[in-house]
C-alpha cells in the first residue's frame, strides 16, 4: 500500500505527462480543503468557490513547473493562499461595474443579500444532512464506526489504525470503506433534495 | 453493507476512499481514471461530508460536479486567451519601431542614392554621347540659360554633390535643397 505523496506524485507525474483527468481526480482530493483554506481569507461562499477555482486552473497551469521538492499540498497550499490575498488587493482596487453611484459597503451588500436569498432553506438542509451522518455511523457496526472515527476524527493513517485495531492495513481500508459508503447510503435521498 | 453500487463498482469506490485518505496505490489511480469524473465528484461530496460532520458541524455542502466544471470552463476560456486576436493585444515584447527621424534619414538616403544614381547615368551617358568633360555635359544640359561664371561653380557644385550623395546617404538631400535656392544673378 503507497502512502499519501506516492499518490500524490503519481497524479502529478501523470498530468505533467499529459492526462488531465488526473487532475481532475487531484481538484477531487483537495478542493474541500483549498475551499476552507480561502474562506479564512474571503467569508463570501461564492467568492471563496471563485477564487478556489483559479487556484486550481493556476496549479494546472503551472504544474510542470512542479519538481516534488515539497508536498503537493504544500505547493497547492501557497497557490491558494497567494491568490486569495490578491483577490482581496484586487477587490480593494476595482473600479464600479457600472455608473450607479454605490460605496463599497452598498455593493458587498447588495452582493450578499443576492448570496443569502436561499440561506433558510439551505440551513435547515445542512442541519438535517448533518443529524443524519450523525445517525448513520452511530448505526455502524462497532469495528467500521471505529475505524472510521480514527481515521477523520484523530487523521490517523491506515498504519496507525491497523496497529490500534490489530488488524491488516487492507482491513482498514476495507473497513473506512464500507463505513462511508453506508452512510451515503442513508443520507443519498437527503442530497436530492438540496439540489 | 457490502451491496452493488449504482453507478461506481465497490473496488472503485474503495479506490476512491484511499484517495481521498491519501492512501491510493497506483493501482487505485489507474481504476479511478477509468470511472466517470461526474460520478467520481458525486460521490466525493458525500464521502466528505461524512468525514465533515464527524470533526466538526458540516458546512454548507459542496456540488463537485459544478466546481470541477467550473475549472474545465476557466481553462477552457484561458486557451482561447493564449492565442488572442493580434489587435487587441499589448505584446509583451514591443518590436523597435523607427523613430520619426530614423524614417526620415532612411527616406533621405533612398531619395539621395536614386538621385546621385541618375546624375551619374546621365553624365555617362553625355559622356558617350560627346567629347565634353563629364562634369561640363551635365551642366550644359541643365543650366544652358545661367551666365558662364555660374555654370562654373554648378558644376563643381553638381560634382560634390554627387559625390556627396553616394558617400553619405540621407545626408545627400541637404547640398541639393541649396541648388533649388540658387539666385540666378550669384
Amino acid at each position: 500500500m503507497q502512502r499519501e505523496t506516492s499518490s500524490d506524485e503519481a497524479l502529478v507525474e501523470r498530468v505533467q505527462a499529459g492526462d488531465k483527468r488526473a487532475f481532475d481526480l487531484l481538484v477531487l482530493k483537495y478542493q474541500h480543503k483549498v475551499i476552507a483554506l480561502i474562506s479564512r481569507y474571503i467569508q463570501d461562499h461564492h467568492e471563496a468557490m471563485d477564487v478556489a477555482q483559479e487556484a486550481f486552473v493556476k496549479a494546472y497551469r503551472a504544474i510542470d513547473s512542479f519538481r516534488g521538492e515539497s508536498a503537493f499540498y504544500t505547493w497547492l497550499y501557497r497557490i491558494a493562499v497567494n491568490t486569495a490575498k490578491n483577490q482581496i488587493v484586487n477587490r480593494s482596487r476595482r473600479p464600479p461595474a457600472s455608473d450607479v453611484e454605490l460605496d463599497n459597503e452598498d455593493v458587498h451588500a447588495v452582493y450578499d443579500a443576492l448570496a443569502d436569498i436561499n440561506t433558510p432553506d439551505a440551513e435547515l438542509n445542512t442541519k438535517r444532512l448533518n443529524s443524519e451522518i450523525h445517525i448513520a455511523i452511530n448505526m455502524l457496526p462497532e469495528e467500521l464506526r471505529g475505524a472510521l472515527t480514527l481515521r477523520e476524527f484523530e487523521g490517523l493513517s491506515y498504519e496507525e489504525i491497523a496497529q490500534i485495531m490489530d488488524c491488516p492495513v487492507g482491513t482498514v481500508r476495507s473497513r473506512i470503506f464500507r463505513a462511508r459508503e453506508a452512510v451515503e447510503k442513508h443520507i443519498r435521498p437527503l442530497l436530492g433534495e438540496g439540489e | 453493507m457490502s451491496q452493488q453500487h449504482h453507478t461506481l463498482d465497490e473496488r472503485a469506490l474503495e479506490s476512491l476512499s484511499a484517495l481521498l485518505d491519501d492512501e491510493a496505490s497506483s493501482a487505485d489511480i489507474d481504476r479511478l481514471l477509468q470511472q466517470d469524473i461526474q460520478v467520481l465528484a458525486e460521490q466525493t461530496d458525500a464521502f466528505v461530508m461524512t468525514g465533515e460532520a464527524q470533526r466538526t458541524q458540516l458546512s454548507q455542502p459542496l456540488c463537485s460536479q459544478d466546481f470541477l466544471a467550473g475549472i474545465h470552463n476557466r481553462l477552457a476560456n484561458q486557451a482561447d486567451a493564449d492565442f488572442p486576436v493580434v489587435d487587441n493585444v499589448t505584446p509583451l515584447i514591443r518590436v523597435p519601431q523607427p523613430k520619426r527621424g530614423q524614417k526620415a534619414a532612411w527616406w533621405g538616403m533612398g531619395v539621395a542614392a536614386s538621385l546621385a544614381l541618375a546624375v551619374l547615368v546621365g553624365i555617362q551617358f553625355q559622356a558617350q554621347n560627346t567629347s565634353l568633360p563629364l562634369a561640363t555635359a551635365s551642366l550644359n544640359t541643365s543650366f544652358t540659360t545661367l551666365p558662364e561664371r555660374d555654370n562654373l561653380r554648378l558644376q563643381r557644385y553638381l560634382q560634390q554633390h554627387a559625390q556627396h550623395a553616394s558617400l553619405t546617404g540621407g545626408q545627400g538631400m541637404m547640398p541639393m535643397a541649396r541648388v533649388v535656392n540658387l539666385p540666378v544673378d550669384q
